[in-house]
């Protein structure tokens, strides 16, 4: 085991015996945590392409619409919601740290927190992406999201075509986590 | 806003469509406003709300006074002279008010007739 | 004037501030986290937001404080136990001598029960 897998049990230790935190807090923390997923984002994609007035709600009020599915998102950011069309294409990345709409989409990968997604995409967001396999046509605009302060960004990405007939659970699954970052474009063969 | 993280809006230095450039300052200690966005100008897109600064709730101080935050667009070809993208393509970036200020020829526009 | 300049502290770059650098190909290896590394979140985030012991803009300001070395060095959620630790030391509510003796003890432990454990401290600075 590492150091710091050493360090975060006696600080668990020392926080439980000083009556900071208990074992119960901490486990209850990881459920909520756990129990927010790109699947749970991908519910919330669904029914913004199904439900107009709805789209409309969460692109004005994230955090509002977001209860209307007892999504409760905390105090510790607001939450956005980009959409993305035949102008636009979105991406979100952020280059200080790594702010990411957890409590949407749970733990974020490895490779939005590491230094090479973090330092290229805003300065060549289209070679980022071709690396991700998408390629945005030069008649779209890319924008860039850089999440300096207290909001998180979500992509809401365009519906693909043909899918008129599917139901809710059936357009949320087309739906991947890097779909809801930019860096995928749903897609129905 | 409906949550308890942004307040509700109090007047603003700038509204969206306004010309700003971030500032350029020495920086000491804990900043939000990224380096390669520093002295750059941009345009307002929109009034994101009222939030508690950054700068000083990373010493233990409450955040006051608390500071306007917008979304501000930059052209891509702006940041990047040799920006490899298209000429559309645009960056937004979230900056807190008391790191704006009017650029220097959108002041002088201002103060002719 | 194109601010690609490398982060060496000169003009106000500072260790975490990267956009723009370049740092290469995106390694898109997907990892699923270690309990550990999920009690870490978990212990920070009610740390500063139940406990209010202090804001996550703290936690972002005592990892920027790390040297390059370091900060280019240790996983994400060792960026945030140092963060924790440091914190918790900053804010006195526990002292460097008790988490020294605790991991001493932890330590000990793992090792009668035959894991292989560091022996070497955790640096502070």
């Amino acid at each position: 085991m590492g150091v710091y897998e050493v360090m975060e049990e006696a600080v668990r230790l020392l926080l439980i015996e000083k009556g900071i935190l208990t074992d119960a807090e901490i486990a209850a923390q990881i459920d909520l945590i756990d129990s927010r997923s790109p699947a749970l984002g991908a519910k919330v994609v669904a029914r913004a392409w199904t439900d107009a007035a709805f789209k409309q709600r969460l692109l004005a009020d994230c955090r509002a619409a977001l209860m209307e599915m007892q999504i409760d998102i905390g105090q510790i950011a607001e939450f956005k919601v980009v959409e993305n069309t035949p102008e636009t294409h979105n991406v979100i990345v952020c280059t200080l740290c790594s702010c990411y709409p957890k409590l949407l989409l749970g733990i974020p990968p490895a490779w939005y927190k590491n230094l090479a997604y973090r330092s290229r995409t805003v300065v060549d967001p289209r070679g980022v992406l071709a690396e991700f396999g998408v390629k945005v046509p030069k008649s779209q605009e890319v924008r860039v999201h850089d999440s300096t302060a207290d909001l998180r960004y979500i992509v809401l990405p365009m519906r693909p075509k043909g899918t008129e007939k599917l139901d809710e659970p059936a357009l949320a699954a087309l739906v991947s986590r890097d779909a809801m970052i930019g860096t995928a474009i749903p897609t129905y063969a | 806003m409906s949550g308890s993280v942004g307040k509700p809006m109090r007047t603003t230095r700038y509204r969206p469509g306004d010309s700003v450039r971030v500032d350029d300052r020495d920086v000491a200690g804990h900043c939000r406003a990224p380096w390669y966005l520093r002295g750059q100008i941009g345009v307002i897109s929109e009034v994101l709300g009222d939030f508690r600064d950054p700068e000083r709730l990373a010493y233990h101080r409450p955040g006051v006074p608390r500071q306007i935050l917008y979304k501000v667009r930059f052209k891509q070809t702006d940041l990047w002279p040799d920006y490899p993208g298209a000429a559309r393509d645009r960056l937004e970036a979230d900056l807190t008010e008391n790191w704006l200020q009017a650029p220097v020829s959108a002041k002088r526009k201002a103060k002719s007739p | 004037m194109r601010k690609t300049k490398t982060r060496d502290g000169a003009d106000g770059r500072a260790v975490h501030d990267v956009g723009g650098l370049d740092f290469g190909a995106i390694d898109r290896t997907e990892h699923d986290l270690a309990l550990w590394e999920k009690r870490v979140d978990s212990m920070m985030i009610l740390l500063y937001s139940k406990k209010g012991l202090w804001t996550v803009d703290a936690m972002r300001r005592t990892i920027e404080d790390y040297g390059q070395q370091t900060y280019d060095k240790i996983a994400y959620y060792e960026k945030w136990m140092r963060a924790m630790r440091n914190l918790l030391v900053e804010q006195e509510v526990v002292s460097r001598a008790e988490i020294d003796a605790k991991m001493a003890e932890v330590a000990d432990r793992h090792r009668a029960a035959g894991r292989t454990v560091p022996t070497h401290k955790a640096t502070w600075s």
